[in-house]
């Protein structure tokens, strides 16, 4: 029976391989041998190939077997078996890994059958940040944080550090906006013995067209959004057609928020933006404020399906887990560190006395 | 120029004084713009008289038509200093220009402890200076004489000069909770607020083609108009009442303002 996944394995000496950041090649840590992308893709084309099939084959059976089995079949959907081929190990996984390591062997393992067709990637954007670079971004990150527990950074150990590709759908459009806003101009005179505001009230439409190239908007569900989109831009000078060879040594999953599902959020932040920009265009004002009506059309519009590169680190804290994520092209580190809260306390306090004594002085010197 | 000017205004007051000189030192009740009848003199002089027994000072009162152009104080000063000057315990003196509607309450250094500053000239004055807008000189003058008296009296039983007593100061205690309140509360959201970056991005700018925005069509509507007037502050002015101590100095204390 063939195997239902693929190792990328050395063709030298036959230990796992996995791509490097630094140098942008697939390589083998334990003898050195360095493989162009292309190289791998060839090499392990038909493999994939193979794969895939016996994968789709498996999964027949498997769902004819199904009926009497102990899984739910909403449970069995989710959990999905493959088989490593190094090992030979059942690898479980739930329905959206792409690429995986096998918990037994550890090596990196890809899973064909959930690229092929319109599931595969249109776009990659390749790590640039190693692992030892998301760990030294993460203490940098912890420095000058006020309130942050002095046992945090003392006892500081990550718990777990993964590389993974995250599925984003990109939205490209061109787009027809229009929106009303009130303004006002005001004229200031003195007649005296007072001071008269005169403001006069207009309401002005725009209307205005714009395009927006590549917006992101995260394709996974278990992925927060709003981790996701605190980590961009991503630098899309650097993204590549797609290929597997990029997720060697990496964690994968394919998208389970369609593009259809994504384009709310997409559409949601392409209003603002237009929004804004019709507002610029109110001029000679002295107060512009929105109507809140903004509406746009699309006039053209392209999605791509791309994999984007973010490095997980998760740590432990009073037995509370922090999670932490860095753009693994540009290094921007994102997450929410613990409280201490003396320490919120205590500067609190300072702040509150302070200010009283200033503000006592000033006021009695006054009154 | 302004140092000629007070040359100027001290050398008038001067002149008008060599005829002051003249009065006879013990009157105390100098009433030369001469709005007193002779009786109302002698009321005014038994009160003054009884106070500079009592404590051994001068307490006088003096009333001028006009002082040409010297300044009130400065005139009272001189007055303390050439006329007034023979009290064993300090000397003290109560002037009214008629013309320009204008007093002075000056002390010699001796009784500048004893009426202190502008709470000490004001306990005296917003107690006399009312009679002298209702056009009782005398009763201003007896209640000018009862409140040295007053001062007098506290100034040997406490061994210090009569202050007003402080009331604790509510207003900017409170004023200073709630600003304190308020900048600490500010500070602590904002210490929360740095220890996480994550936030989702409310907008598309980062992808916004660049140069890629056309307006397309304007059109503004006038919709109305709205006036509003706000008073201007009053400029500050010294009114009747108030005091000025604009020519106290090292050797005068007192202070003086309009009735």
């Amino acid at each position: 029976m063939a195997d239902t996944s693929v190792s990328y394995k050395c063709l030298s000496c036959g230990a796992p391989l996995s791509f490097s950041p630094r140098d942008e090649k697939v390589t083998c840590e334990y003898c050195g041998t360095e493989l162009e992308v292309k190289t791998i893709k060839e090499i392990y084309a038909q493999k994939e190939a193979a794969a895939a099939a016996a994968q789709a084959a498996k999964e027949a059976k498997w769902d004819t077997a199904a009926a009497g089995n102990e899984w739910e079949k909403e449970e069995a959907e989710m959990m999905k078996a493959f088989t490593c081929s190094s090992c030979g190990a059942e690898i479980v996984c739930d329905a959206n890994t792409m690429a995986t390591e096998c918990c037994y062997c550890g090596n990196p393992t890809m899973l064909p059958s959930r690229f092929s067709g319109m599931l595969r990637p249109d776009y990659i954007i390749p790590f640039k940040k190693t692992k030892e670079e998301a760990v030294a971004a993460l203490k940098k990150f912890y420095e000058d944080k006020p309130l942050l527990p002095d046992a945090f950074t003392a006892n500081n150990r990550v718990e777990a550090i993964q590389g993974m590709y995250v599925p984003f759908w990109l939205f490209d459009t061109d787009i027809d906006a229009q929106g009303s806003y009130k303004a006002s101009r005001s004229m200031i005179a003195d007649t005296g013995d007072a001071i008269m505001t005169s403001t006069s009230y207009y309401n002005c439409q725009r209307q205005g067209c714009m395009n927006f190239e590549r917006i992101p908007v995260d394709g996974s569900i278990k992925m927060d959004d709003a981790f996701m989109e605190s980590i961009e831009p991503f630098d899309y000078s650097e993204m590549v057609p797609f290929e597997t060879g990029y997720m060697a040594g990496f964690l994968a999953d394919k998208y389970d928020v369609d593009a259809e599902a994504a384009v709310v959020r997409a559409d949601e932040r392409i209003n603002t933006s237009a929004e804004r920009c019709l507002a610029m265009a109110v001029q000679g004002y002295d107060s512009v404020s929105s109507e809140n009506d903004c509406a746009f059309t699309k006039k053209a519009s392209d999605v791509h399906y791309a994999m984007v590169p973010v490095w997980i680190l998760t740590t432990r804290y009073k037995d509370e887990p922090y999670t932490f994520m860095m753009n693994g092209q540009t290094g921007e580190v994102v997450g929410s560190l613990p409280i201490d809260e003396g320490k919120l306390r205590n500067k609190t306090a300072i702040a509150f006395a302070i200010t009283v004594v200033v503000a006592f002085a000033i006021l009695y010197s006054i009154l | 120029m302004m140092k000629k000017i007070i040359l100027l205004l001290t050398l008038v007051a001067t002149l008008l004084l060599s005829t002051a000189v003249a009065w006879a030192a013990s009157q105390s009740m100098v009433d030369k713009a001469r709005i007193l009848t002779p009786a109302q003199r002698m009321q005014v002089e038994t009160h003054l008289k009884a106070v500079e027994q009592k404590y051994g000072i001068r307490c006088a009162v003096v009333t001028m038509g006009t002082i040409g152009n010297a300044k009130p104080g400065i005139y009272a000063n001189q007055l303390i200093d050439n006329v007034f000057n023979d009290g064993p315990n300090g000397n003290i003196v109560f002037l009214q220009v008629i013309d320009q509607r204008q007093w002075y309450i000056s002390t010699d250094k001796k009784l500048k402890d004893v009426v202190v500053g502008i709470p000490g000239t004001e306990y005296i004055s917003k107690a006399a200076v009312p009679y002298l807008k209702k056009g009782d000189e005398v009763g201003a003058y007896k209640t000018y004489a009862k409140r040295v008296d007053e001062l007098m009296a506290y100034y040997q039983k406490h061994g210090k000069g009569w202050q007003p007593e402080k009331k604790f100061p509510w207003i900017a205690v409170v004023g200073a909770i709630i600003a304190g309140g308020a900048v600490a509360s500010s500070y602590k959201r904002s210490l929360i607020a740095a220890m996480s970056n994550v936030r989702k991005e409310v907008s598309a700018d980062a992808y916004l083609e660049q140069g890629s925005f056309a307006l397309e069509h304007e059109h503004d509507t006038y919709l109305y108009t709205t006036v509003t007037y706000t008073p201007k502050a009053k400029q500050g002015h010294r009114g009747a009442g108030s005091v000025s101590t604009s020519s106290s100095d090292g050797g005068h204390g007192g202070g003086g303002g309009g009735y």
